[in-house]
Order: C-alpha cells, then structure tokens, then sequence
C-alpha cells in the first residue's frame, strides 16, 4: 500500500520535474560565435595580436545583455624537448584585453573567460576587442599556439537575435 | 474512490499537448517560420500549462508536508491569476522585466554549469538572460482560461480531502418494519 502510493507521487515528481526542464530549456537559447586559429610566435616576432569583432543583433532586443567570452589556447614549442617550455616563459604579460579588462594568461594551455556588456544602438550591439598573445625570455624556436575565442549570451528564443564573431586584421 | 495524486494535473493530454506545442515551436517552427504566429504561439502554449505547473508544486509540497489535501479550485484559479499577472508586468514593467531577466538566468545557471560540466569547459557565472518585452504579447493572455478548462474537472470539490480516513455510516434502514426486524421485534 505504501509502496503504492509512493509510487503514484512518484510519477507526479517525475511529471512535474521534466515540465520543469523542458519549459526552462525550451525557452532560453544560448547564441554562440566560435573562432579557431593558429598564430607562429618566432624568436624575430615574439607577440601578435589578433582583433575581433562580436556582434549581437535582434529585431526585438534593445541591449545585449550580459554575455561572456572564452578564450581557450594551447601553445607547444617545436622541439620541446630540450626548450624546457615553462608556464612562466609563454605569455607571461599576454592575454585578452577587453575596455579596461586585463586578463593575463600564465600558463602554456589555459582558458580564460570574460564578461562582458557590449554598446548598444539600434538593435545592434558591437564589441570590439583584442587578443593578444607574446613570449618572453630568449627562445630559439618557434612557438605554435592555437586559439579559440568562443562568445555566448543567453536570450529568451523569442528574440531572433543573432551573434557573430568576426576577426578583422 | 481512487485518491488524487499530487502533480497529476501536469498529465492530463492537454498539458502534454501545450507543452509538446511550446517545445516545436522554440526549436522548431520560430528557425523555419519566424512570424506573428511562431512569436505568440510559444506566449500561448506556455500559459496554458503554466498554471497547473504551479497547482502542481504546490500539491507536491503539501502532499510532502503529509498534510491532507485534494485538488483545489481555489489554488488553480490563483495559479492561474498569478501567471496572468507576473506575465503582464513582464511584458510591460522594466523593473519586472529585469528581476525576470535575473531570475530566469539563475533558474538556468544550474543547466549551463552541468553542460559546462560535461563539456569540460571552466564553469560560468549566472548572467542575466535577454528578454523581449513586447506588450502584444499579451494577446496571449486569455489562454489561462485553458488552464482553468483543463483543470477544472479534475479539481471538483470532494467531500473527502486525500489522506483523511473515510468514515461508513451504518445504512439505516429505510422503512420502519426493517428497523423492527433489526432489533429482533
């Protein structure tokens, strides 16, 4: 009998835990931008710096939100083996630079995540920002690093909004 | 007679229904038709079930409280009056509009962070969702009357609330000579 009438609240649980999720994911869209690349740091040119451009634009939405990016690199060394490639000798002042946003990347692989409120005027939301990766110390060889930048923001799915990542030189 | 079960209203077919219609039409219908139909048909579907979702929370919680309790009118029509009213100050109130944008954007941190979790990304931080407020909207709102339909049948008053314990009343007979013959004259 017990176990009966567990079982009866426990469809309800069930009911009302899944019309709980599927309302709650069937009505938030998270818009993605991804870009993916690769950059050679030389002994000659140890930095380089690479500029994007992140749209947000709606029909509905006045302003963006806040929304985030993610900057996710991995940086080897050809020939490593002997190089002794150290968190401390990659990237030590280098990183992305958002408005007044400093973020320093430390570490040979890491992922860094930014906030960030873009500009707004007329339904067209614009961040411009940069990346920036250098090296320090004396090397001998070229260091590879790939990158993503990946930007999200989360909007209710009637919006049509849409988000775009360009990168411009 | 069969005990009501807490949440049973969310399984009644014309939930299924609306929330099926809410799920087509976000990831569906709205990328390959967007319009004046797709925009409100989400609007519409929504508040349809929305109130019976609350009915049912709150069934759940006094079902868990052991209290006794049966499906009640009363609740539903302030689920569904409720609804109506933070749907209205949503679509028209900034402040409202705003405490939704953060409100809904910690109600979905707890999904982002475990498809982080998944994805082996670093965990994000709750953000405040966009929201479109557009006061047409509330063209909508009449369809919490379906809601007060398809869950006004199951919420009939009851002369016995679930969880108290029936009591039979001996039969009487109905005419005199039976009631004689009980008392053996």
């Amino acid at each position: 009998m017990k176990r009966a009438i567990w079982l009866r609240r426990g469809v309800g649980m069930v009911a009302f835990g899944l019309v709980a999720v599927v309302s709650l994911a069937s009505c938030l869209a998270v818009l993605e931008a991804r870009h993916e690349d690769r950059m050679s740091l030389t002994p000659d040119r140890p930095w380089d710096t690479r500029r994007f451009s992140l749209r947000f634009h709606s029909p509905s939405v006045p302003d963006a939100g806040l929304g985030t990016i993610r900057l996710s690199w991995l940086a080897t060394e050809s020939s490593a083996v002997d190089a002794g490639l150290d968190d401390a000798g990659l990237l030590a002042d280098g990183g992305a630079f958002i408005d007044d946003l400093q973020v320093t990347a430390n570490f040979t692989n890491g992922t860094q995540e930014i906030p960030l409120l873009p500009g707004c005027s007329s339904n067209d939301c614009i961040q411009l920002f940069e990346v920036e990766f250098s090296m320090t110390g004396q090397r001998l060889r070229p260091v590879e690093v790939q990158y993503v930048v990946h930007a999200e923001s989360t909007l209710d799915k009637g919006s049509g909004a849409t988000l775009s990542l360009t990168n411009y030189p | 007679m069969r005990r009501p079960v807490a949440a049973e209203g969310l399984l009644h077919p014309g939930v299924l229904v609306a929330v099926a219609v809410l799920v087509f039409n976000d990831h569906f219908a709205k990328a390959h038709w967007p319009g004046l139909v797709t925009g409100k048909l989400s609007d519409v579907a929504g508040l349809a079930f929305f109130p019976l979702f609350l009915q049912a929370g709150v069934e759940l919680l006094q079902s868990f409280g052991r209290r006794s309790w049966s499906p009640s009118r009363r609740v539903l029509m302030l689920a569904a009056l409720a609804t109506a009213l933070v749907f209205a100050l949503v679509k028209t109130w900034a402040p409202a509009s705003e405490l939704y944008r953060v409100g809904l954007g910690l109600l979905h941190w707890p999904l982002a962070l475990l498809a982080s979790l998944l994805h082996g990304s670093p965990a994000p931080m709750p953000a405040r969702v966009m929201l479109t407020a557009d006061p047409t909207d509330l063209l909508a709102l009449p369809s919490v009357l379906v809601a007060l339909r398809l869950g006004w049948a199951r919420n009939e008053p009851r002369s016995q609330p679930s969880g108290s314990k029936q009591v039979h009343a001996p039969r009487l007979p109905r005419r005199p000579e039976q009631l004689y013959r009980l008392q053996g004259l």
